[in-house]
Order: C-alpha cells, then structure tokens, then sequence
C-alpha cells in the first residue's frame, strides 16, 4: 500500500509516529473522453477569454468571488502563513463511545501503522482503547487543510476515520413533508416488523456486490473481444462453390430420404452421398 | 404451490408509461404467459435486462444472482470464462414472476441447456433489418426456411420483438457448438451467394451495405437470444412472439405482438413453438457432407 501521509500521534505527553495509508478504495469505472470521429483522447486547454490566449499554470492565480465578478486574489504565501503550526500530528482531544457518533459524520477511513521506533507506544495506545472500548476524537491536518477524526481500534490496527464538521451536514429539516405524520393502522405497522424480523439477517458485507459495475465490466469486456475476434471469413476458402455444394447436399439428403422411404433401410445412404459429392 | 418468499413492490409504478403498462399488468401478462414460457426457459441460464424506473429510464444487463435473492431461486453456476457467473434459471412461475418485480424486462436465454451447455438444443438465425422496413428480412427468412427445408430440416420464425426476426432449427442435442456452427456458417454462406443485394453478414455495422443482416456468430455457449414470450424494452411494450410461417407469408410485423394482446393470442392458438421442445433433428448427415 503507498504511504499518503506520515506524522505522530500525540496524546498528552507522549508522541506515538506513525504512517497512513487509505482503507477503501474507489471502484468507480473510468471513462476517458475521446473525439467521436477519430478516438484520440480529448485534451484540456486553459483559455482566457478576455485576452484570448491559452495559459500555463504559472499564468493562474487563485481567487475568492466576494461578489459577482470581484474577487480576492490568494497568494501561494497567504497559504503558506495559515498553514497550522503542528501540520505533522493528530491530536487526540477526547475519548467518546462509538455509538455516540451518527453514521452520517463519517467520512474516509485510513489506517494507520506504527513506524518501527514506536512499536511499543503504538501498542499500548492500541490495547488501553481497546480495554476501554472508547474511540477518540482528534484533530488531523490532511493536505493543508484542518480535518475532525475519530481515532479507533480495528482488528489489530488503529483506524482514523476522518468526520464532518458538524456545520458540513446538512439539516433534514429542509426535506419535503419532514417529519409529516402518517396515517397507519396499527395493523399494518405489525405486518410491516414481521416482515422486518423475517428478512433480519446478520450483516455480512460479502453477500452485497455492485451489480452495476460487474454488468459494465462484462459489456466492457464483450466489446473488448469483439473489437479483437477475427470477422468471418464470409468468401471464405469456399468461395464460389457453396452454392453448388448446398445443391449437392440437398439432393443427398432428398435421395437418402426417398431411399429410406422406399427400402426402408437407411444403408444405401453412404455411396450415394459420395457419388454426389463428386459434383461438389 | 410455493410460500411467497417475496412480495410484489410498487405495483402501480409505469414500466411502459406510453403503453400504460403497469407493474402489476406486466406481472398479469407473465402469469399469463408462464404455461407456455417456461418448458422454453427451463435448466437455460438467464442474462436479465432490468429496466428499474420503466423502459424510459436506464437499463442493465444482469448475469449474476443479484443479493436479496429468495432461496426459493434456483441457480447454476457456470465456470467457463474466468470469473464464475451465477446464472438465475427460471424453473418455475414463482422464480419468473419474482423476476418481473425486479423489473427484468427481457429475458434472453442460452442455446443449450445447463445439462449439455456445449451442445446446443436448436440453431438460430438472427434477422436484423439494416434499413428500411420488415419486407427485405421477410424475404430473407422465406429464403432461409427453403433452404433449411431442403436440408430436411423444418423450422420456427420468431419476432425478436425489436425489428428483427428469429429463425429456430430444433436439434439433437449432440453436435458441439464447434460443429453447429460449421452447419450456421454454411448456411449462411449460401443464401449471402443467392442474395447479395439483401443479406449482410458483415459483423461491424458500417460494412453492412445490405438492407437484412444475418447474425450466425452470436452461436456459442454464454450466447443468448430473447426467449419466446420475453417482452422488450421497447415504447410499445412488444414482445418475442413465436410465429407460423403462414402467419409471416400473410404479412405479419414484430410491432403486431405486445403484452397487451399476448394473452389472448395465446389462448387461441397455444404455444407455436411447442414442436421445439419435442422434435429434434440429426446434424449427422450435414456435418459428414461438410467433412
């Protein structure tokens, strides 16, 4: 696995190193866009329309629209200067129950491994939260930018799940008929749990598989073969003369079959299939 | 008579909105169609075309059992390419029904069964109109069937349910699909010499100059054409209708079948291709000429 990140752990006075590497992978299916007409792969220009010339990138800045059309331009230093101080850590602020942190905060898992100078403080670290059953909130800077995270055990490794900020997850209240009262039967709610408890399974992640991407693999795949099979050999070595060898088998088989009909055995088949064959 | 290990969702939901074709008529027109339909889908592996918000919206194909399948299903697992597939086979009503409400909309089905998946129970021509309308795909099957019939072979026109036309030749199950394909190719080689002006075999659609292409390459194990009865994601609600060939020299058109006539087209003449699934015919005579 490639290595995306490399810092410390710090948890009160002790700074535990460590290495991250991401735990999921997107299995997205990628599509390149070409030129219909001849397939090469479309390249991407950077225009200015005002000067109307192509640019690099040492001609763009970055800029913040204030307002329609203005904007405040943002130097590589001003990054620089907001840069936090200890970019190179997560700091562990509190432990928490998993079970007191909504699904809906989680982001991105990574895991994180000890490097071989902190084997042991790796290991203890791991071990007390494990006892404890707790999870702790830190704080991780990820590509210059400030993330919440949830610090946890899995198997035998600590996971790092970065979180929302509470202000990046938006209110359900927005939603259409939100929280609107149904009118059911109480029959029907029974009806409904029995059905619930009748599809109750244990979660086994094994038994769900993208039938998407497996269907546009095998479509990928077909075309793949096609575009590589050889295309049939239509005048083929046969060629000229398969009119007149269907003429032949034709008659063959009529013959075979009236001679069936009238001596009702089928042995005179073989010689008289060979004497026409000659034709062919 | 089965538990229903499953219940039907979203009835009212339009799966052909401009045909008024809802879930439950679609459901309607299997069970309707279920005594004739499955003897041709039974031990044949399925690749389903689901279309879930209706033919209007998008569709996919589907080889592998989905998840939240009921146990009820059965299944037959085929090894052949490198990735297994778990193909569903439609054995009974339940499983077919099952597979109407999670909107499988056309069914297209092996050429062999999961006994002998490399030997084949009938062969098929694929009719396909290039341009223009059914008349030139008409005259080609016309042409087919008397060439078919000169061999002794006897055989079965179908609607693809899309443009096209099928031609079915019921055989013995005992020629690999290596030979029966040996039998495709010279037939198709043959009428292509008689009517060039009407036949294309060209497999890349920009080399066909031929107004009817005759499709004899899709003839191989993991191959599959629409089951009779299969309906297709088309506007109209069409469907793969099994045909007489006194019917297709009377003028008839794949757009005369859909699922809303189905039914009582079915009461009145029965199942055409019932022959199919009873009478075989020897590849032996053919394959020993061509060698």
């Amino acid at each position: 696995m490639h290595t995306m990140w490399k810092g410390s752990i710090s948890f009160g006075l002790v700074s535990i190193p460590v290495k991250m590497f991401a735990a999921t992978e997107d299995k997205d299916v990628r599509f390149r866009y070409l030129h219909k007409t001849c397939h090469t792969p479309v390249k991407y220009t950077k225009r200015c329309p005002h000067c109307d010339v192509d640019l690099t990138e040492d001609d763009i800045v970055r800029g913040f629209e204030i307002e329609p059309n203005r904007f405040v331009i943002m130097t590589d230093e001003d990054f620089q200067n907001l840069q936090p101080k200890q970019s190179r850590s997560i700091e562990i602020l509190d432990f928490v129950q998993l079970s007191e942190i909504d699904p809906i905060y989680f982001e991105k898992s990574y895991y994180l491994s000890p490097e071989e100078t902190s084997l042991k403080a790796y290991g203890l670290l791991r071990e007390a939260m494990e006892n404890t059953g707790k999870i702790a909130i830190a704080k991780i800077i990820i590509r210059s930018s400030e993330s919440l995270a949830a610090l946890r055990v899995y198997g035998d490794t600590l996971l790092l799940a970065t979180l929302y900020f509470p202000d990046e997850v938006r209110s359900a209240k927005e939603l259409p008929f939100y929280g609107a009262k149904a009118d059911v039967d109480p029959r029907e709610i029974d009806m409904a749990t029995a059905l619930i408890d009748h599809l109750s399974a244990e979660f086994n992640p094994e038994k769900y598989t993208n039938e998407y991407r497996i269907a546009l693999l095998d479509v990928i795949s077909a075309k793949a073969a096609g575009e590589t099979a050889e295309a049939p050999t239509v005048s083929g070595a046969r060629g000229g003369n398969v009119v007149d060898l269907m003429r032949a088998l034709q008659e063959s088989i009529e013959a075979a079959k009236s001679s069936h009909d009238t001596d009702q055995t089928p042995t005179p088949r073989k010689p008289k299939r060979k004497s026409t064959r000659k034709t062919g | 008579m089965s538990i229903a290990l499953w219940q039907i969702t979203h009835p009212e939901k339009l799966l052909w909105p401009e045909a008024n074709i809802r879930k439950i008529d679609y459901l309607r027109y299997l069970a309707d169609v279920s005594d004739v339909m499955l003897p041709h889908l039974r031990d044949r592996p399925v690749t389903f075309i689901r279309y879930p918000h209706g033919v209007d919206g998008p569709s996919f194909y589907q080889k592998n059992v989905p998840a939240g399948t009921p146990l009820s299903v059965q299944t037959y697992t085929d090894h052949s390419h490198q990735k297994p597939i778990e193909y569903v086979l439609i054995n009974d009503a339940d499983t077919l029904l099952w597979a109407g409400n999670q909107a499988c909309i056309e069914f297209h089905i092996w050429f062999s069964t999961t006994r002998e998946p490399e030997y084949p129970t009938h062969l098929a021509f694929d009719l396909d109109p290039v341009w223009g309308d059914f008349e030139p795909t008409r005259e080609v099957a016309f042409l087919i069937r008397d060439t078919l019939h000169g061999l002794g072979l006897p055989s079965y026109p179908k609607t693809s349910g899309k443009e096209g036309l099928q031609i079915y030749i019921p055989i013995t199950p005992r020629h690999h699909y290596n030979e029966t394909r040996k039998v495709m190719q010279f037939i198709a080689e043959y009428v292509i010499k008689l009517r060039p002006d009407l036949i294309t075999l060209e497999r890349l659609v920009k080399d066909r100059h031929a107004p009817v292409y005759v499709d004899f390459l899709q003839h191989a194990r993991n191959k599959t054409l629409p089951a009779p009865y299969s309906p297709r994601g088309t506007k109209l609600g069409t469907v793969s209708a099994p045909l007489s060939w006194n019917e297709l020299e009377k003028g008839a058109v794949p757009s005369d079948y859909t699922i809303s006539n189905m039914s009582a087209r079915i009461k009145q003449k029965g199942d055409l291709h019932a022959d199919l699934l009873s009478h075989a015919n020897s590849l032996d005579d053919i394959l020993h000429f061509l060698h």
